[in-house]
């Protein structure tokens, strides 16, 4: 309840100088969660049109998506009542740059936009594309394998905190990095699987948990081999900073990571698979 | 084009690029632009000097290998600060 609580909160539509930011900002995290999640106050989010003349992407396939409730619809299709075209001409909220202006579409990449129509209501805008609401059926499915599969999403644990500009900048990055399939996934597990040029498979969770790093056994299963901690040493950085640090390193590579860190044995890998995994990471060296 | 994007505190990031801002910051360059070549390469060894770790970025994606000098044919460097054991 707490969560849809706090997605409920609107989000300010005013610039903001980016360098001072600390404010809840109506996030990708924070749609998807509320696809998740289900509507607040038992509105219904439509998908109301898409608009490839206004794209960010204008040399790509992908248009601007509209998001609203029942009141947005009917401004939106509705000519009587101001009808689409005096919709799009209103207010335009990029939520990347706090640049409230239309030329923001040339400059801006991977950043969610916030309209108001003429009413004054709030229109989501999905530059991307990827984000669509969910069906009732698709929503109850998706609640009870929520319910099944608990994992620490971080989701559930960061909604309705403030998230700051850096942060925000930082998530961006990520999910242009790895991409809008993976970066779903990951909102919704609360880490990030990478894996090694080794064979070694590793999950990183978000902030400054130890990087997990698993083993295939003969049997095709998977067993903690190790538990590897490394961190920048200026702790000022944002936390999905750290996250892309953790990626590069073990995409580069795994024995440099482990020379930069602190490494823990795992305890579900005997000493014999040990030693012959060992051998190999220093083969691999 | 090429384009350098690193990670950096607010402070890095205005001792670099003079923007000021935090989370990741992009020092971008032409190809065929010898100045902006050379400005790009004196700010990727500024952050080199300053612990950072530079990598080959290869389609956008997927990082490639680990960069000990400044390569102004290369579409896209990612540079990291310094780490250390937790």
């Amino acid at each position: 309840m707490a969560v849809c609580e706090a997605l409920s909160q609107q989000p300010q539509v005013s610039i903001v100088p980016a360098e001072e930011t600390t404010q809840v900002l109506p996030t990708f995290e924070a749609l998807t969660l509320k696809a998740l999640c289900g509507p607040p106050h038992n509105s219904v989010i439509y998908r109301l049109g898409e608009d490839y003349l206004n794209s960010p992407y204008p040399n790509s396939p992908y248009p601007l998506i509209y998001y609203g409730t029942e009141a947005n619809m009917n401004n939106y299709i509705n000519p009587s009542s101001g009808g689409a075209s005096s919709a799009i001409t209103s207010i335009v909220y990029n939520t990347f740059t706090g640049n409230n202006s239309i030329s923001s579409y040339s400059t801006a990449t991977n950043s969610m936009y916030v309209r108001t129509d003429n009413s004054g209501n709030i229109i989501y805008i999905d530059s991307i594309g990827t984000f669509a609401p969910m069906s009732k059926k698709d929503e109850l499915r998706e609640r009870i394998r929520r319910n099944l599969n608990s994992g620490p999403a971080i989701l559930k644990i960061r909604a309705g905190r403030p998230v700051s500009i850096e942060e925000q900048r930082a998530r961006n990055l990520l999910r242009r990095i790895i991409g809008e399939r993976e970066y779903a996934l990951f909102l919704r597990k609360g880490f990030l699987t990478v894996y090694g040029k080794t064979g070694l498979v590793y999950q990183i969770p978000m902030g400054s948990g130890m990087i997990a790093c698993y083993h295939p056994s003969k049997k095709g299963k998977y067993k903690l081999f190790q538990r590897i901690c490394v961190q920048f040493v200026d702790h000022a950085l944002p936390p999905t900073d750290a996250l892309i640090m953790r990626k590069l390193l073990i995409e580069n590579d795994e024995v440099e990571l482990r020379k930069r860190s602190n490494v823990f044995p795992g305890n579900s890998v005997s000493p014999e698979e040990r030693k012959g995994v060992s051998d190999f990471l220093v083969g691999a060296a | 084009m090429g384009q350098i994007t690193f990670l950096c505190t607010p402070e890095i990031s205005r001792e670099v690029t003079g923007k000021g801002i935090g989370g990741d910051d992009v020092i971008v360059w032409d190809k065929n632009d010898l100045q902006g070549i050379k400005e790009a390469s004196e700010r990727f060894s500024k952050l080199k000097a300053l612990g950072y770790a530079a990598f080959n970025v290869v389609g956008g994606k997927k990082s490639g290998e680990f960069l000990k000098d400044f390569d102004p044919n290369v579409e896209e460097i990612m540079m990291i600060p310094a780490t250390r054991g937790g």
